[in-house]
């Protein structure tokens, strides 16, 4: 009976990891044969600066990225949940761009964020404010890439959060507001620690998205200016199929993968200590 | 159940053999009665339309030798689909959009037959190709596996009117000629106090392939042709003339006349920009959307102010070679003879607007004809012999990353001096040449 499930896993998940893994050791273009090369893929990933400065850059978009993308979800969710006319359209419109192609979306933002011309900017000169570098600046241009990826994303975890509170007992809110509780505190001593275990999902789920960085700013920035939106799938990606380093892009594939489960299993652990 | 999944599984392993065989098949062809020589172009629709009727004539005049004709697959480049291509082993006989970036790693690959073994080799090349570009195509084991097909020289397309109106003379020739027009020509055209009207785009994105169209273009014209790589194995940019190019885009950003941004669309059919870097594909792109009031020009890339000499330039130029899975090379050999002739050069100039590198082909009376209706194409003509190609590197790719890199870091961001940002590309790429040599 499980055969075909048996015969999937083998192709697309055990040969494609045991093949990486000979990729490891082995320097490879694709068109001509491989080669040995013992540990030299790893010993250049520990002395490539760009290496370092891509897990930088994506730590510094989680770090941005992740408290933004739940607040805001919490937020949502929180909203949303209440009966009032048209609250369909609404939540349909929060999720709409978690369906919408992530190269629309982005192409899209680029739009809006385009310094010279693009419409936050004009609005901003309309305020008599001044024109935001958004994607050219080495400061502003990973938190404008955590913004637009937030935007995209935030519907999915909206909808995570607003099944959790939806399963959350009324009578809960009630007994507290017979004891005089105002909204805050119910949300802060009910909402919030009956959702932790979603806190904790949306989290994880956040992170290893968020470590998968890459359309936002393969479309906007390539990677520039100075490789601050250089995220390390983007830096696989290049060293992949724009270099053609098979092996040394595997390398760096086992060490995000690595770099994911350790910090998964550190916010597994510190959340679930929360509960 | 069971019986039934094993079944099932049994003829699913069945297809999908018959299948690997039948697609991955290296030849695929039933019996050497039946053989037909495959051919893949470029895939724009006017390639198309010219590769057809080529192939139509040869295959009316050789009834015993058909050549089966298609463009090559859709991918993100035509140079990933041809990797794939290669891996499955299913490259077709001729394929004639090979980039010269990446023969080098076809040949060591050792997947490309050998054109200068054919003993007709030489009098076509010699006659067909300027004297200027024989050795530009040459392989570093001496050998030529890439018949130089067609070229787009880069060159520099200015706004008339923009020029005209500010008393601006054409060609800009040095780089201090460009800035005083620069300073002119960047402007706030609506006193809201950020310009919007710059001198010239030049790509912020840091992707490798943009440098062709700026600093490597650019290099060129400031070395007097040289490209990346001597031929002693020394890097050419790590001298004065790579250090001009920085300082002059340096420049350029620092003084606001190239934006710093990102912007949707074409920005010089916009009329945002005075000046714009392109080829002649670019032409018949401005015909089709252009205003009524646009002109526009042709310049050569600006030199240096102490350049003396011609007027290099880029010249994108794509080859035809024959693939080593052909089981008749002689025959591919005779096919891609077919394709180079003047006759076959002529269409391809009709149809595609696009310039095959043969001598002397504006004054060449086959082809006076194209030149009267089309005269816009006279400019990149008479640039053909002055077209450099790139050097025949594994690590091109990653040498223009490297550039770009610190393009982006000295230039356009203007975190490091030209110096510092030349000097350091050039030890990263001397290290990539020392790895090349191992």
């Amino acid at each position: 009976m499980s055969s075909p499930y048996l015969i999937f896993f083998l192709i697309f998940s055990v040969y494609p990891i045991l093949f990486s893994l000979t990729l490891v050791f082995h320097r490879w273009n694709i068109i001509s044969p491989m080669k040995f090369v013992g540990l030299e893929n790893i010993s250049y990933l520990i002395h490539d600066p760009l290496f370092w400065k891509s897990i930088t850059n994506t730590f510094y978009f989680l770090l941005i990225h992740i408290p933004l993308q739940v607040v805001l979800a919490l937020v949502l969710a929180n909203a949303l949940n209440r009966k009032m006319r048209g609250m369909t359209f609404f939540r349909a419109s929060f999720f709409l761009p978690v369906v919408i192609s992530g190269v629309v979306v982005t192409i899209l933002w680029k739009s809006l964020y385009s310094t010279e011309t693009g419409l936050l900017n004009n609005l901003l000169i309309h305020l008599g404010l001044f024109k935001i570098p958004w994607l050219t600046s080495v400061h502003w241009a990973m938190p404008s890439i955590a913004i637009m990826a937030t935007w995209k994303n935030v519907g999915l975890y909206t909808v995570f959060f607003l099944a959790g509170l939806q399963g959350i007992p009324r009578h809960l809110y009630d007994a507290a507001e017979l004891d005089g509780a105002s909204a805050f505190q119910q949300f802060i001593h009910i909402t919030v620690p009956i959702l932790n275990p979603v806190v904790l999902m949306v989290v994880i789920l956040s992170t290893i998205n968020g470590f998968n960085l890459f359309i936002e700013p393969y479309v906007t920035t390539g990677g520039g200016p100075v490789n601050s939106t250089l995220s390390v799938v983007l830096y696989i990606y290049r060293q992949a199929f724009s270099f053609y380093k098979m092996g040394y892009a595997a390398t760096l594939g086992f060490s995000l993968a690595m770099i994911i489960f350790i910090v998964t299993l550190i916010q597994k652990r510190v959340l679930e200590k929360d509960m | 159940m069971m019986f039934r999944y094993a079944k099932l599984l049994k003829y699913c392993l069945a297809l999908i053999l018959v299948l690997i065989v039948s697609v991955c098949s290296p030849d695929g062809k039933a019996s050497d009665s039946d053989y037909k020589l495959t051919f893949w172009s470029s895939n724009n629709s006017f390639e198309i339309q010219h590769a057809r009727e080529i192939v139509s004539k040869w295959n009316e005049m050789h009834p015993d030798l058909q050549v089966k004709y298609q463009p090559v697959p859709e991918g993100r480049s035509s140079e990933e689909v041809i990797l794939a291509a290669i891996v499955s082993k299913s490259t077709p006989d001729v394929y004639t959009n090979i980039w010269p970036g990446v023969m080098q790693q076809y040949v060591e690959a050792d997947i490309m037959v050998r054109l200068d073994q054919f003993p007709d080799f030489d009098s076509l090349y010699s006659t067909r190709v300027p004297i200027s570009l024989h050795d530009k195509f040459r392989s570093r084991d001496g050998g030529v596996y890439q018949f130089p097909w067609k070229c787009n020289p880069i060159v520099i397309y200015y706004n008339k009117r923009m020029f005209e109106d500010l008393g601006i003379e054409v060609p800009l020739r040095t780089y201090s000629e460009f800035f005083q027009a620069a300073e002119k020509l960047t402007r706030d055209t609506d006193d809201d106090g950020y310009t919007d009207q710059w001198m010239m785009d030049v790509d912020i994105n840091t992707e490798w392939w943009h440098r062709f169209f700026d600093f490597y273009t650019m290099f060129i014209a400031a070395s007097g042709g040289k490209t990346f790589i001597d031929i002693d194995g020394s890097i050419a940019f790590d001298s004065p003339a790579g250090i001009q190019v920085f300082d002059f885009l340096r420049h350029g950003y620092q003084k606001g006349y190239f934006p710093n941004a990102f912007f949707q669309g074409d920005v010089f059919l916009q009329q945002k920009v005075a000046v714009h870097i392109s080829g002649p594909w670019n032409i018949s792109h401005l015909e089709k959307y252009k205003d009524d009031n646009f002109e526009y020009g042709f310049m050569a890339i600006p030199v240096p102010d102490d350049y003396e000499g011609k007027s290099f330039t880029y010249g994108d130029p794509k080859c035809a070679g024959i693939f080593k899975t052909s089981k008749n090379t002689g025959a591919a050999w005779q096919f891609l003879k077919f394709m180079l002739t003047e006759q076959s050069d002529k269409r391809l100039l009709e149809i595609t607007n696009q310039l095959p590198i043969r001598k002397n082909i504006s004054r060449n009376d086959n082809f006076s004809g194209y030149f009267k209706e089309h005269p816009q194409y006279n400019f990149f003509a008479d640039m053909i012999p002055n077209i450099v190609s790139v050097d025949q590197s594994i690590y091109l790719q990653e040498m223009f990353d490297i550039i770009s890199q610190e393009f982006d870091a000295a230039c356009v961001q203007g975190l490091k001096s030209s110096q510092e940002g030349i000097r350091y590309a050039s030890e990263r790429c001397r290290s990539l040449v020392r790895m090349e040599e191992l």
